[in-house]
């Protein structure tokens, strides 16, 4: 075609040159759009097959599992091949609290799973260690390189022996009960999240209990968070008995996103505090999303202590509140 | 090349009969038999597309708002019933009101249609074994009347050859095949505007009473079909005035009220017959009437991912319609309608220049492009809600499918500059003549739309085009997975293995379940909740905003591992929990 341009444009050809000229360039347009027609079904085709097939899938477990350690972070990268992941690897490897994690960096080691060329942005800074083709699948061990301990994590303490909670109503602390066989509710789309069997049900009915389940953050991922929304009664006081301490306290905090993203309130005041005196507090928005926070702890580094979570709303009584928190 | 009403099919049959062997080929004869009998073709390739789309219907899963229309397309009906035994009681308000409060956000005549295929075909006749497909059936008649409708267009317009291919072209975008088989409006309104468009251009061009009689009928059923409707009369008038205008300021009053008939058509029969056909407006009419204007024109927002941002209140993204469109509609498709576009709008140019230079004393020439402005001024006015941040996306594709057929017709336009060039090419070679070539030109470039529509079976929202990289492409982008809940058929198989047992419906409706399950498609021991902590098996479709129902399934049931994925093209989109650890 270009040695036909040139010639167009140096002779100007008239007549019968000029029509087969333009035949010519025609003859370029219907190769194009045939080329087109037929790349564009062959690429049906190849995207058809391009993602992991289930047998792929279920083939991965029995791969994975020489590779797999207990507390390793199980990342699937595209992240719309994690269904078909948990289906594979289970609960044994893709527990429910690891899924459903506050933070990546809770994890000392990462096990990525990533399939049609995908690396996940959130682990890219995490050094690899190994990395093996298994199958469609390019697994890489990475590893955290700021990995902190944890010594307690509050809501694997979500229990009668552990923690107490009540809302001071007037200055007077009223119980919140404990039950392991509360009845469960889940608000489905526009409402709260599952009210599990174990929790302390406050004043107010309702929502209004604190106990472990998962809230949709600002992105619609799951967090497994401790439940325990203001009440308009008064402060709700969470105290957990005899908490060790390290170099710092680290949590996350957040409210169901579907029901708040609108704004539908004040911040919401967490404060903590020892029988010393208080030792930081923090403020969530509604429209903050999921927040991670940091209190120092340093001066009381490697004693156990009783602390007090202390959740303050505006006193309308509809706010949600979501969190989490680890001694490191 | 000349791009006129007529001229180019003209030329197509000229060009076939000069050539001595194509007037002895077959394939030659073939051409000259689907000139000559356009009709034919058109009804035969519409009862075919009808087949496929009822050969098809039985995977495809009900959608929540079909199940809506069910239920009232029931209720109307019932009222219909009702006004052949006792007339005097079926006209009384209480009635009325009764029968069509349900729904009233949308006007009656496919709902009445549902609900008369239902009631012959399937309770009387039992032409139908299954209720749900009965109720579909209306709407897969109306897009094979819009198949039929484009192929009578294109073949006047452009060529018999471009006839067919705009209409199959129409027939195979993976969207439209999808909603074509739905009890819904989006394709049948999508063709009644085809239809609309299609008699103003005769009525227009002829001036004949039967044209525009015919116009304002056809109006007051798109009308009555669904309010997208409301954007043609300001295309209509918009186009009459292009080019119309020089011969209406020549004219005499005669001549004037002959142009002025379909315009008057549209505008008194058009309401009219939607008047006559929706007992809902006969009481308090001004107040019903602005009621569903308010409703659409301040529809709320639901929530819809594009491009990894789940989008629920103001702004839009104004790239939203372009993008998906891009996203969804077959390549070629979309090349072939810049080509006709380009071609088009060269054509209407020159006419435009040629009328500049006649000082507009000569009309005739207008003619020749004034098919081709229509089409333009409808795909522009069909899109353009979505040039507004306020619109809603929530309906995917489906909003703007009125656009589509005339970007079909743009890319038969297209198509048939290809089909030429490609004659004139192939003019004096000895291995191939034109028809084989047109032939084989036109099934290439149907290709990528029919083994997308063959491959996507129950997962048409799923589905998407290889240049956003086909459904992983798509979900690697964020674009929309699924919608309307409509996929759990294809989760049956594992259903019903685990039967007994109580199932949370999530976004599926239960008259969406009961229509299933009066289909046969669930084991009778199955049976359907909206209380995920009270279920044993538990269903999710993907959405991100819907994540937290999966997450209050993970809370209840205490695993995250679902016990069955629906996987299109190895995209998860449906999946289950199964509390039992099945």
């Amino acid at each position: 075609m270009t040695e036909d341009i040139q010639q167009h444009h140096l002779s100007r050809p008239l007549g019968a040159s000029r029509a087969k000229w333009l035949l010519s360039e025609k003859r370029w347009l219907i190769l194009t759009v045939c080329l087109i027609a037929l790349g564009e079904t062959i690429a049906h085709f190849v995207y058809k097959n391009e993602a992991p097939s289930a047998h792929d899938w279920l083939a991965l477990k029995s791969q994975l599992a020489p590779l797999y350690k207990s507390g390793d972070l199980v990342a699937v990268v595209p992240g719309w091949g994690e269904p078909l992941a948990r289906q594979a690897l289970g609960d044994a490897m893709m527990p429910l609290s690891m899924v459903a994690r506050a933070d990546d960096a809770d994890f000392p080691r990462a096990i990525q799973i990533s399939f049609i060329g995908q690396r996940s942005e959130e682990l890219s800074r995490w050094p690899e260690a190994r990395r093996e083709k298994l199958g469609p699948f390019s697994v890489s061990i990475l590893n955290n390189p700021n990995w902190q301990a944890s010594r307690y994590n509050f809501i694997d303490h979500v229990d009668a022996t552990s923690l107490s909670v009540s809302v001071s109503r007037n200055g007077i602390d009223e119980a919140c009960p404990y039950s392991e066989s509360a009845p469960m509710s889940a608000g489905n789309l526009g409402g709260d999240p599952t009210s599990p069997k174990v929790r302390f049900s406050c004043p107010g009915g309702s929502f209004r209990w604190v106990g472990a389940t998962i809230i949709d953050d600002e992105q619609y991922r799951p967090r497994r968070c401790i439940w325990a929304p203001p009440n308009a009664a008064g402060p709700v006081n969470l105290r957990f008995r005899q908490v060790p301490l390290g170099k710092k306290l680290i949590g996350h905090a957040g409210a169901p996103w579907l029901m708040v993203r609108d704004g539908v309130g004040p911040p919401i005041s967490l404060s903590i505090a020892n029988n010393l005196g208080k030792l930081g507090s923090f403020a969530a928005k509604d429209t903050g999303g999921w927040i991670r926070f940091e209190w120092d702890t340093q001066a009381l580094e490697n004693t156990t202590s009783d602390l007090q979570l202390t959740i303050v709303g505006t006193g309308h009584g509809e706010q949600r509140f979501c969190f989490t928190l680890e001694s490191q | 090349m000349t791009t006129g009403n007529q001229s180019l099919s003209a030329a197509a049959r000229r060009q076939s009969k000069g050539n001595p062997r194509v007037g002895a080929s077959v394939l030659g004869r073939l051409q000259e038999v689907i000139g000559g009998k356009t009709p034919w073709v058109a009804w035969g390739l519409a009862l075919g597309y009808a087949v496929a789309l009822l050969v098809t219907s039985r995977n495809i899963g009900y959608s929540r708002d079909e199940s809506f229309y069910f239920d009232a397309a029931g209720r109307y009906f019932e009222w219909v019933k009702l006004l052949f035994k006792n007339h005097e009681s079926a006209l009384s308000r209480g009635i009325i009101d009764s029968h069509f409060a349900t729904n009233h956000e949308h006007p009656p005549l496919m709902k009445l249609l549902f609900g008369l295929s239902h009631d012959m075909l399937y309770d009387q006749y039992k032409w139908f074994s299954q209720p749900g497909i009965s109720y579909r059936f209306p709407a897969m008649l109306m897009a094979a009347a819009g198949v039929a409708v484009l192929v009578l267009w294109g073949t006047r317009a452009i060529s018999p050859a471009a006839g067919i291919v705009v209409g199959l072209s129409f027939a195979l975008l993976p969207r439209v095949f999808h909603h074509a088989h739905l009890a819904c409006f989006d394709v049948p309104v999508a063709c009644m505007c085809l239809s609309s468009a299609y008699l103003w251009s005769r009525a227009l061009e002829s001036g004949k009473l039967r044209w525009s009689l015919a116009l304002g009928l056809v109006y007051g059923l798109t009308l009555a079909t669904k309010h997208n409707a409301w954007l043609l009369p300001p295309a209509f008038f918009l186009h009459g005035v292009c080019v119309k205008s020089g011969t209406f300021i020549r004219s005499g009053w005669l001549k004037r009220l002959r142009l002025l008939m379909p315009a008057v058509s549209l505008l008194v029969l058009g309401p009219l017959v939607l008047f006559a056909l929706w007992p809902w407006l006969w009481f308090e009419t001004r107040e019903r009437l602005t009621y569903w204007v308010q409703f659409h024109l301040k529809h709320e927002y639901y929530n819809m991912e594009f491009l990894g941002f789940t989008y629920w209140k103001p702004p839009m993204p104004r790239s939203y319609a372009l993008v998906m469109t891009l996203a969804t509609v077959p390549l070629t498709t979309l090349i072939l309608f810049l080509i006709g576009g380009f071609c088009g709008t060269r054509d209407v140019i020159s006419t435009l220049i040629a009328r500049v230079s006649a000082h507009f004393k000569d009309d005739s020439q207008s003619k020749n492009a004034s098919d081709v402005l229509l089409w333009a001024i409808c795909l522009v006015i069909f899109y353009s809600p979505w040039l507004s941040t306020d619109t809603p996306i929530f309906g995917g594709t489906k909003h703007w499918f009125s656009a589509y057929p005339f970007l079909c017709l743009f890319a038969a336009r297209g198509f048939e500059t290809i089909r030429q060039s490609l004659h004139g090419a192939l003019r004096g070679r000895p291995v191939a003549n034109g028809p084989w070539a047109t032939a084989a030109c036109a099934a290439l470039v149907l290709l990528p739309g029919l083994v997308t529509v063959k491959d996507m079976g129950p997962w048409g929202l799923s589905a998407y085009m290889p240049i956003v990289g086909g459904a992983p492409g798509a979900a690697t982008l964020g674009l929309n997975r699924t919608f309307w809940g409509y996929t759990t058929i294809a989760l049956a198989p594992e259903l019903n293995a685990r039967a007994p047992a109580r199932v949370f419906l999530h976004d599926m409706t239960y008259s969406a379940w009961a229509m299933h399950e009066r289909d046969g498609v669930w084991n009778k021991s199955l049976y359907a909740t909206n209380s995920v902590v009270d279920s044993d098996l538990a269903l999710y479709h993907y959405e991100p905003h819907m994540g937290r129902v999966e997450y209050q399934t993970w809370a209840a049931y205490g695993t995250s591992t679902p016990s069955a994925v629906g996987t299109y093209e190895g995209v998860p989109v449906i999946w289950m929990y199964d509390r039992r650890g099945r």
